[in-house]
C-alpha cells in the first residue's frame, strides 16, 4: 500500500509553502526519522517549489492511517499551521496521486518536464538513506513508466506557456539551434532580463544595451554578454540575430526608418523582435518587412494562453493512461496475495515426496549413489512443478485479474486441505509482481538496498481495510481496521492490499 | 526476372504508400507513428524496392534507364528520395517527407503509363544518357530543393501571422533556407550540363517540333531562373522568401518541362 502525506500549490498558500521547503539535508533527515518509526516501513520525500510530499509504505504491524499520522506530524512539526493544508491519499488513491504528480498532471503548469526530475532526486536521496524498499521501489519505477508514456502518447508537454520560453521557442523555429547566435538586450525591465537570460542558458551571445553605463554594467554582470551604449543600436540592429526589448521610454526606441537602413546590411538575414515593453518600443509596422519577425507582450501572452489551453485538454487523454497505470498496479498486488499460498504449497508437496524418497533410499533404493539420488530428488521437483504449474497459473491470473473473492475462496480452500497455514510467511519479498521486472534505461536504482520490513512478533494484523478514499487525517481507525484474523489470506492481504 | 520486377513494384508502391502516410501523421499528430525516424525507413525500404524495380525493368525490356521517358520519370523520383534521405541525416527535414513520399508515389506509378519511346537516330546515344541522366538528378535535387522552399513560406507565413499551431513541428527557417540554397548549388551544374546537352540536340534537330521547342526554351528559363536566385543570393543577399519564390518557379518550369515529354507520346512529338 502507497500513502501519500503532503502540501501543494493546490491546498496551501505559497507563504507558507515556502517556509516548508526542504533542503537536501533536511529531507534526509526526515526520511531516517519516518522509518525509525515502527509505522513506517519505507519513505521517500518529494520537495519543489510547489509541494512538499511523504510518499511512505506502512509497515505490516500497523494499520495505514497510523503511518499518514506519523507522516503527517514529521512533516507539520516545524510549521503547526500546515496541518490544515495537509492531504492524505491511500492505496489506489495514494498510487493513483503519485503516478499523477510523476506524469505532472498535478503540476502548477501541466505538462512542465522538471518535476518527474524533482520526484527522481528525492526517491535517489532516500534509497542513499536506506529507506527504500521493494514496494516504493516497485511503485516509483510503474510511476515514472507511466510518466514517460503520459509524455510519450499525449502532447501535454508540448507548447510553452511562460512568455520567455515561447520568446525562445519562437526564436528557435526560426534560427533553430540559438547557440552562437546573437541577442541584443534593450532596457533592463525583469521580463526582458528573464528572456535574454533564457537565451544566454541556450548558447546565446549576448549584447547589452541602454542609456546609461551603471544600469547595463550591472545588468551584464548577472547575465554575462557584453555592454553598448543605446547610440551604438543601428550596428547592432545589423549584427544581431534577435532584439528583446523591455525599456521604460514613451516613444519608440526602434523607428521603421532607422531599422530599414540596417537591414540592408543585414542581406536578408531574418531578425526576430519581441517588444516585451508597455507602451511599446518597436514601431508595429516594422513586423511587416521582408524577414523580420516582431512580437510584443500580447502575441506571446497569447500564444501562452492557447498552449496551456492545449494542455488542458491532452491532460483529459493523460488521466485515461494514469488510471490503467494504477489499475496495472492494483491487479499486480492482487496477484501478490496468491504467493505465500501457492509457495506454501509447493513446499508441502516437496516435503511429503522427500519424506517418502527418504523413506525409499533407506530401504529398497539404498543401493542408489549420489548421482541417482541427485536425479531423483530432482525428478521430484520436477514433478511437483509440472503438477502444480497449470492450477498456480490460473490463480494468479484469475487474481490478476482482480478474482478478489473467488480467489480469496481458492486459497482458503487450499489452505484448508493441505494444512498450509504453518508455512505461510510474511515475509514474501523476492517475489517480483508479473511483468514488472523495469526496462533497461529506465531502472532508477539497482536493487533496493534496504530490505522489505521485519515481521515482526506478535499477532498478525488486520482482516479488511475500507476501499481507498481520501481519509482526513484525523480519523481515528474504527473498529473494522483493528484485526484479529490471523488467516494467510487474510495476513497476505493485509500486507499487500489498499483495495 | 519479371515477376522481380512486378513484385519490387508493387512493394515498393505499398512502401512509399505506408510512408507517405506515416509523415503525414506524424507532422499531424504526435504519437501515432512509433519511435521518429520510422517514416524514413519504411520510404528508405521504398527506395530500395524502386532501384531494384528499375534495375530489374530495364533488364526486362532490354532499355538503358537513362535512355526513356518511361525510366528517367522512375529515376528522377528515386534520385529525389535518396538525396531528401541523405539530407534528413545532417539536418531535421522529416516533415519534407509530406512531400517527397508522395511525388516519389506518383512518378513512380505514372511512369508504368508511359510508354517507352525511340530517339531520334540523328541524337549520340552516348550524350543523350547522360544528357537524361544530369537532367533527371537535377530536377531529382531541385525538385527537393522547391520542396524546401514550400514549407519555409509556409512557416514564414505563419510566424508573420502569429498563427502557430503546427509550425512547432516543422523545421526551422534557416534550415529550411539552407537546404534549400544548398540543393540549388549541388543541382545547378546538373541543370547546366542538362541545358547545354539539351541545346546541342535542339541544333541537331532538322525538323524539331513546337513541343521540343518548348522543352528548350523552358529549360533555359529553368536554368536561368535557378542562376538568378543563386547570383542574386550571392550578390544581393536575396534569401528566405525571395529565394525561396524563385526556386518555386523554377521547379514550375522544369515540371511543365517534364509534362512536355510524358505527353509527348500522345501528343506524336518527337524528341
Amino acid at each position: 500500500m502507497i500513502i501519500v502525506v503532503g502540501v501543494s500549490h493546490k491546498t496551501a498558500p505559497i507563504d507558507l509553502r515556502e517556509q516548508l521547503a526542504l533542503s537536501v539535508e533536511v529531507a534526509a533527515e526526515l526520511c531516517q526519522r519516518l522509518t525509525q518509526n515502527v509505522e513506517v516501513a519505507e519513505a521517500f520525500v518529494v520537495s519543489t517549489c510547489n509541494r512538499v510530499e511523504i510518499v511512505a509504505v506502512p509497515s505490516e504491524v500497523t494499520e495505514p492511517l497510523a503511518c499518514a499520522r506519523v507522516c503527517t506530524r514529521l512533516l507539520c512539526e516545524r510549521h503547526a499551521q500546515l496541518e490544515q493544508y495537509t492531504y492524505v491519499q491511500v492505496g489506489e488513491d495514494g498510487m493513483r496521486h503519485l503516478v499523477r504528480v510523476a506524469a505532472s498532471l498535478d503540476s502548477l503548469v501541466v505538462g512542465e518536464p522538471q518535476i518527474l526530475g524533482q520526484l527522481k532526486a528525492g526517491f535517489e536521496l532516500a534509497r542513499s538513506q536506506g529507506t527504500v524498499g521493494a514496494i516504493l521501489h516497485r511503485a516509483f519505477s510503474l510511476a515514472v513508466r507511466g510518466a514517460k508514456r503520459v509524455r510519450r502518447e499525449t502532447s501535454i508537454g508540448t507548447g510553452q506557456v511562460s512568455v520567455p520560453s515561447i520568446a525562445v521557442q519562437l526564436a528557435g523555429q526560426i534560427f533553430g539551434d540559438l547557440r552562437g547566435h546573437r541577442v541584443a538586450l534593450l532596457g533592463s525591465g525583469d521580463m526582458g532580463r528573464a528572456v535574454a537570460n533564457l537565451f544566454a542558458e541556450q548558447g546565446a551571445k549576448l549584447t547589452v544595451l541602454g542609456r546609461s553605463l551603471e544600469r547595463v554594467a550591472a545588468v551584464t554582470a548577472e547575465l554575462g554578454g557584453e555592454a553598448a551604449m543605446m547610440d551604438q543600436l543601428p550596428r547592432v540592429l545589423s549584427e544581431v540575430d534577435v532584439v528583446v526589448s523591455s525599456t521604460s521610454s514613451p516613444a519608440h526606441v526602434i523607428a521603421l526608418k532607422e531599422l530599414k537602413r540596417s537591414l540592408k546590411a543585414r542581406r536578408g538575414r531574418n531578425l526576430f523582435l519581441i517588444d516585451l515593453a508597455v507602451p511599446r518600443d518597436i514601431e508595429p509596422g516594422i513586423g511587416q518587412l521582408d524577414g523580420v519577425f516582431l512580437y510584443n507582450i500580447d502575441d506571446l501572452s497569447q500564444v501562452a494562453t492557447e498552449s496551456a489551453q492545449a494542455r488542458r485538454r491532452e491532460a483529459d487523454r493523460a488521466t485515461a493512461l494514469v488510471e490503467e497505470v494504477v489499475l496495472r498496479w492494483e491487479r499486480a498486488w492482487q496477484a501478490e496475495l496468491a504467493t505465500p499460498v501457492i509457495k506454501a504449497l509447493r513446499s508441502r508437496m516437496r516435503h511429503a515426496f522427500h519424506v517418502e524418497m527418504d523413506k525409499s533410499l533407506r530401504g529398497r533404493l539404498k543401493g542408489l549413489d549420489e548421482e541417482q539420488r541427485a536425479a531423483l530428488q530432482k525428478m521430484i521437483d520436477a514433478g511437483v512443478n509440472r503438477l502444480l504449474h497449470a492450477p498456480t497459473t490460473q490463480i494468479r491470473e484469475e487474481a490478476a485479474r482482480g478474482g478478489g473473492e473467488a480467489v480469496d475462496e481458492v486459497l482458503a480452500m487450499l489452505t484448508d486441505l493441505f494444512a498450509l497455514g504453518d508455512l505461510v510467511s510474511l515475509d514474501e519479498t523476492d517475489s517480483l509482481l508479473p511483468g514488472e521486472a523495469p526496462s533497461g534505461g529506465e531502472s532508477l536504482t539497482s536493487a533496493p538496498e534496504h530490505a522489505a520490513p521485519q515481521e515482526t512478533a506478535g499477532p498478525r494484523a488486520v482482516v479488511k481495510t475500507p476501499a481507498p478514499a481520501q481519509m482526513g487525517i484525523d480519523d481515528e481507525p474504527n473498529a473494522d481496521e483493528k484485526a484479529s484474523d490471523s488467516s494467510p489470506v487474510a495476513c497476505a492481504r493485509a500486507r499487500f492490499s489498499g483495495a | 526476372m519479371q515477376t522481380l520486377a512486378t513484385v519490387s513494384f508493387s512493394l515498393g508502391t505499398i512502401a512509399y504508400s505506408i510512408a507517405s502516410t506515416l509523415f503525414f501523421l506524424g507532422l499531424t499528430r504526435r504519437s501515432v507513428t512509433g519511435p521518429p525516424g520510422r517514416a524514413a525507413q519504411v520510404l528508405a525500404v521504398g527506395a530500395c524496392l524502386h532501384a531494384l524495380h528499375l534495375i530489374t525493368a530495364a533488364l526486362v525490356s532490354k532499355v538503358c534507364p537513362v535512355e526513356s521517358i518511361h525510366f528517367a520519370l522512375s529515376f528522377t523520383a528515386l534520385v529525389t528520395v535518396v538525396v531528401f534521405l541523405l539530407v534528413r541525416r545532417t539536418r531535421a527535414m522529416d516533415p519534407l517527407g509530406v512531400v517527397v513520399s508522395p511525388v516519389a508515389l506518383t512518378f513512380l506509378v505514372a511512369a508504368q503509363f508511359v510508354g517507352p519511346t525511340s530517339a531520334p537516330p540523328e541524337l549520340s546515344r552516348a550524350l543523350l544518357s547522360l544528357h537524361i541522366t544530369a537532367s533527371m538528378l537535377g530536377f531529382g535535387v531541385v525538385l527537393l530543393a522547391g520542396a524546401a522552399s514550400g514549407f519555409y513560406l509556409f512557416v514564414e507565413r505563419r510566424l508573420k501571422s502569429k498563427r502557430l499551431a503546427q509550425v512547432g513541428r516543422l523545421p526551422s527557417l534557416d534550415s529550411l533556407d539552407l537546404v534549400g540554397h544548398r540543393l540549388l548549388l549541388l543541382g545547378f551544374p546538373l541543370l547546366t550540363f542538362a541545358v547545354v546537352t539539351g541545346g546541342i540536340f535542339f541544333a541537331q534537330l532538322p525538323d524539331a517540333g513546337g513541343a521540343s521547342f518548348a522543352r528548350a526554351m523552358l529549360g533555359y528559363a529553368t536554368w536561368t531562373l535557378v542562376a538568378g536566385v543563386l547570383l542574386l543570393r550571392a550578390l544581393l543577399g536575396w534569401r528566405g522568401r525571395r529565394s525561396a519564390y524563385g526556386t518555386l518557379a523554377g521547379v514550375a518550369c522544369l515540371a511543365v518541362i517534364l509534362m512536355v515529354y510524358v505527353l509527348r507520346p500522345l501528343l506524336g512529338g518527337v524528341a
